[in-house]
């Protein structure tokens, strides 16, 4: 025979289990308004439910928490270990002009694009094989010329100042006649878009770089030096948020545009041929065999050199 | 890359790898969806967490019935989340539409507004406290909802043996946040 007590706490347990019928819940929910003993004890058993929730909700919340201080903190942690690999690329740069000086200058050309592909193809025998690997290793985040596009733009936001609010002739802009005074306001806001944009990618935001360029791509015309440099950004905050086939997307539409900054150009060949090592190992030598066949690319002696590890 | 398949077992499973494959797929979506709406910034990632701790609870309880890509899934739930957070804010600018309100999106099945947070982490230690067997069978049927049928199949036991061994873990749980 069950004895009150637990025939009590089995009804208390049916009603959280919603086992009970309708009538019978609202039996308990009414005893609850009325009977205080009957309604804590009722709570406490909602609070070892709750803690059985909790528990597990716990691990996977760690689990969330670990992903998400990693990937705004792994930018800066993946950005040091690549400026370790690139000041030891640059120290044996410095090493191997030291040895050509010394030798003619025919020979000294020859020197560098052999020792070049040389340490990237000892460099890479020593490494993983794994294409993401593989990527990272010749993969640099940062953008050299990040610094002096701020200031172009910048300067480009101080150009739009001084426009008579009264000023009433007008001017057509992005297809609409609009009056001068309206074009310099929608101007400085497709300006202040791009230099945010440009400000989250130097913090390493890439989710908001990309938010962010993406809306000035949506918005603005393409063909334009600022249109190509919100491509380009675009490009290579996806690539450093791992968004290797969006990032390829862009990079394809900004090789396409005309008049492209040539150092831009260079890296987003590059960029394009390597992200390719992770989404389409297919694609990667044809590529690489364009930049290695580009006698002024600033890339040529780095493709050769995977292109020799990857035969 | 990997299947939607892939992607449910994986979470299912909690493997981290999937999981933080699809944490970071996703997350420009879902913040470019909060901010459309009008969340704040500093909100997105605590909404975005939510949601993918929520998504994982659904696929665990069987709630995703493969009707849409999970990644519109767990859109949806943002979606939802953002709409509670509006309500709780009495904000009201944000209606759910017919298909997000057909979507299961349950977000708790228990509710714990009137509860009193130092008495859960009591609960959730004391869950240490008891027996693995009954421990399995708590979560089982409280945080993964397998149906008591189903647990007794699994354990091989009657149903009203597992029903009644079920109280007693419960009752047992309860007792030690009373001490």
């Amino acid at each position: 025979m069950e004895s009150d007590n637990t025939k009590e706490e089995n009804l208390i347990i049916s009603y959280l289990d919603k086992t009970l019928d309708k009538n019978e819940a609202a039996k308990v929910e009414q005893r609850m308004l009325k009977d205080e003993d009957f309604r804590n004890q009722v709570m406490e058993y909602k609070h070892a439910i709750s803690g059985i929730i909790m528990h597990e909700r716990k691990k996977i919340s760690k689990i969330i928490d670990e992903i998400s201080t990693s990937s705004s903190m792994g930018s800066e942690t993946k950005s040091q270990d690549e400026k370790i690999i690139k000041l030891k690329t640059s120290k044996e740069t410095k090493m191997e002009n030291k040895v050509n000086r010394r030798s003619y200058i025919g020979i000294a050309a020859s020197m560098i694009i052999l020792l070049g592909a040389a340490s990237l193809f000892f460099l890479n025998k020593n490494s993983d094989t794994d294409p993401a690997k593989l990527f990272a290793q010749h993969y640099n985040k940062e953008v050299g010329f990040l610094d002096k596009d701020i200031k172009t733009i910048a300067a480009k936001m101080l150009g739009t100042r001084g426009v008579d609010p009264k000023d009433t002739s007008t001017v057509v802009f992005l297809g609409e006649r609009i009056t001068s005074a309206e074009a310099a306001e929608k101007e400085n806001a497709r300006v202040a878009l791009l230099t945010t944009g440009l400000k989250q990618f130097k913090k390493s935001d890439w989710t908001n770089s990309i938010i962010t360029f993406n809306k000035y791509i949506e918005n603005y015309e393409e063909n334009s030096s600022d249109y190509n440099m919100a491509l380009f950004y675009s490009a290579k905050s996806k690539l450093n948020d791992s968004h290797y086939l969006k990032a390829i997307n862009d990079y394809e539409k900004f090789i396409r545009q005309s008049g492209i900054d040539k150092e831009m150009k260079f890296t987003a060949e590059w960029d394009r041929a390597i992200a390719y090592l992770v989404v389409d190992q297919s694609k990667v030598k044809t590529y690489l065999n364009d930049i290695a066949k580009d006698g002024g690319h600033k890339f040529q002696s780095e493709a050769k050199g995977l292109l020799e590890y990857l035969d | 890359m990997y299947t939607d398949i892939e992607l449910i077992e994986g979470l299912k499973s909690r493997d981290e790898t999937i999981i933080k494959f699809f944490y970071t797929n996703n997350k420009v979506k879902a913040f470019s969806l909060l901010l459309k709406y009008g969340v704040r910034e500093s909100e997105c990632l605590s909404i975005y967490n939510d949601s993918v701790i929520s998504l994982i609870e659904n696929l665990k309880r069987g709630k995703f019935k493969e009707q849409s890509k999970l990644s519109t899934y767990l859109l949806s739930i943002a979606k939802f989340k953002c709409f509670k957070e509006f309500k709780r804010q009495k904000k009201t600018n944000l209606v759910l539409n017919e298909e997000i309100k057909n979507i299961d999106i349950q977000d708790d099945p228990y509710d714990f507004e009137d509860l009193d947070s130092s008495r859960i982490e009591k609960a959730t230690n004391a869950l240490q406290k008891v027996d693995e067997t009954c421990r399995n069978i708590l979560v089982s049927f409280y945080y993964e909802g397998v149906k008591l049928a189903k647990l007794a199949k699994d354990l091989g036991y009657s149903q009203d043996f597992i029903r009644v061994k079920k109280g007693r873990c419960l009752k047992k749980l309860k007792n030690l946040i009373a001490i």
